[in-house]
């Protein structure tokens, strides 16, 4: 089948930068351990158990968290996108049998499955022996697993839209850069939404982003606001709708753009 | 054959594009922002074209002359604005998925292999996206290793290849699904004597063995004279030549060049009646119109006149036909 190929030939491709997978099993614990010095300082400071609902150890390991979603999710199809229109290759690629949508997805996928199997592994290890979860059980595990795939999707689709954007833009650094800052603030990917004022909580309601930070992240911790199977399935079932409206807009505003590329010429 | 003999039956194409014209200047560049001043130009300007199965087509012409934009509307890639196009039995942009298939593209200036894996590789990912059966693709690939002794180089990374065994991958990569029809856009740019060689021959011998027709574009006269029979050429959106090579020769042939070397050095104005090319005491170059003179009595006249050592009759180079045809 076409999509396993490609994404077997991406991974082989991507073991060719093996190198700069390994910094990051190296850089990663400091990263760690420079939160855990950080919010070590703070509670004793306060002299609470908790903060904000969130204890030590789970504050620590919510940071870590974010270093594990990111390696679910990370891909670079905006500027994969981007680079297609700007340079004129997508007219080649427009002239393979193929669907870019898909072609782009097992390139991410295949990026993932090598960061999964050269990061998340060992850090989930090392970071572990450094300082022990636990919270942590094997299904709660699984279910992270579970909700960061369908994260990874999410973040691949808005991606894609940003990549997109090139058709009209140009140059679309700027909006990527602006996405981004806002994914990682009003989706958790910094701090738990838990410490923010209601109203700019209320905000993030209506945001896709806090389902590919916060939500994951809760389950990773195991939180009992959470850890319902009920709780559980909402959360997959709006990741999954997220999921599907992008598909449906990546979809349409697609065939609208190659229609225009096509009229105009690249 | 009737009306499957011609592969590609183009009439009366058209396409337009907007271009944008600014004045000089910084300031110029601010009023752009809200202002912009657009022209409609005819890049492909009525262009009619029709190839028969099996041939090896040059389509030649200036930059800018509308080549490429032909390509990208027979390819399926750019709708144009008038005209009827027929390919392989597609109108190509509007059933691009399924006429790719049938496609195949080689480019001298973009690579399509994998540039950190070798072009097994890519070869074998297109074997899935073309779905090329196992057997035949191993016959294919053992056909191709051979024709283009690359047994060695298909296991190499690509960006461990020089530019002549690239490029033999690279048209392995375009023929893996044995497409009836293959556009090669300068395939023979940058490659030394002995590459391009090899890599015409690949053409022609594909294109015996499995009648590929091949649509090639180069600012390589040597390639269209080694490997088409007829040429297009293209100029300002319109075709302005469409024959045999052979007889682009004689589209000049009512002019010949003589080129004459004399036993001894003459005077500079021995020579003046004539219309000359290049002359220094020894040599001469000639140019005669045979609208205005009859070349047996010029020659005789000349041998009578001047004296010859050697004389050399010669038609027009192609090139400068070719430069003729571009300039006008």
């Amino acid at each position: 089948m076409f999509f396993l190929k490609a994404v077997q030939t991406n991974m082989k491709q991507f073991l060719q930068y093996r190198n700069s997978f390994l910094i990051s099993i190296a850089i990663h614990p400091f990263i760690l351990l420079l939160n855990i010095f950080l919010y070590r300082s703070i509670f004793a400071h306060n002299g609470a158990e908790q903060i904000k609902g969130y204890t030590l150890t789970e504050m620590i390991w919510y940071t870590a968290g974010i270093t594990f979603v990111w390696i679910f999710i990370w891909n670079f199809a905006e500027r994969r996108i981007s680079d297609y229109v700007v340079t004129g290759d997508l007219s080649i690629h427009l002239l393979k049998p193929i669907n870019i949508f898909w072609y782009e997805l097992s390139a991410a996928v295949a990026l993932r499955m090598t960061g999964i199997l050269l990061e998340f592994v060992p850090d989930i290890i090392v970071y572990s022996v450094i300082y022990p979860p636990s919270f942590l059980t094997a299904l709660s595990l699984a279910k992270f697993v579970i909700v960061c795939v369908l994260s990874f999707c999410l973040f691949f689709l808005i991606n894609y839209l940003i990549g997109m954007t090139a058709f009209a833009l140009k140059s679309n650094s700027g909006l990527n850069e602006f996405v981004y800052i806002s994914m990682n603030l009003l989706g958790g990917g910094l701090l738990p939404l838990d410490f923010y004022p209601a109203w700019l909580q209320r905000i993030c309601d209506f945001l896709p982003f806090k389902y590919i930070f916060y939500y994951p992240i809760q389950i990773f911790l195991n939180k009992e606001s959470v850890n319902s199977w009920n709780e559980w399935g909402s959360i997959v079932l709006t990741q999954l709708a997220w999921i599907a409206g992008g598909y449906l807009l990546c979809h349409v505003l697609w065939k609208l753009a190659i229609r225009k590329f096509c009229a105009v010429g690249g | 054959m009737g009306e499957n003999e011609y592969i590609i039956n183009v009439t009366g194409l058209k396409k337009a594009f907007k271009v944008s014209k600014r004045e000089e200047g910084f300031g110029a560049a601010i009023k752009s922002l809200w202002s912009r001043n657009h022209e409609t130009v005819y890049g492909v300007d009525g262009i009619d074209l029709k190839v028969r199965r099996g041939e090896i087509r040059g389509l030649i012409g200036p930059n800018g002359a509308g080549k490429s934009t032909t390509i990208k509307i027979m390819s399926g890639i750019l709708h144009p604005e008038e005209g009827k196009v027929d390919i392989m039995g597609f109108v190509p942009w509007k059933e691009r998925q399924k006429f790719v298939k049938k496609l195949g593209v080689v480019f001298g200036q973009k690579s399509q292999l994998w540039w950190d894996l070798p072009p097994i590789d890519t070869y074998a990912l297109n074997r899935e996206m073309y779905h090329v059966p196992r057997k035949r693709y191993d016959e294919l690939i053992d056909y191709f290793k051979e024709l283009l002794q690359i047994e060695g180089v298909v296991h190499k990374p690509v960006r461990q290849l020089s530019l002549g065994e690239r490029m033999k991958c690279e048209f392995v990569c375009a023929m893996l699904h044995e497409p009836e029809l293959v556009f090669l856009d300068e395939p023979t740019i940058g490659l030394d004597i002995i590459s391009k060689e090899n890599i015409r021959k690949f053409i022609k011998q594909v294109n015996q063995d499995l009648r590929t027709t091949f649509i090639l574009t180069t600012h390589d006269l040597s390639d269209l004279e080694n490997l088409c029979e007829n040429v297009t050429i293209i100029n300002k959106g319109r075709v302005v030549y469409d024959d045999s090579l052979s007889q682009l020769n004689r589209y000049f042939s009512q002019k010949k060049l003589i080129d004459v070397q004399f036993q001894e050095p003459l005077a500079p104005d021995m020579l003046k009646e004539y219309t000359l090319l290049a002359s220094d005491e020894l040599t001469a170059t000639i140019e005669l119109d045979l609208a205005e003179g009859d070349l047996r009595q010029f020659v005789y006249e000349l041998l009578g006149k001047l004296p010859v050592q050697d004389i050399n009759i010669r038609n027009i180079p192609i090139e400068d036909v070719i430069r003729e045809i571009y300039s006008s």
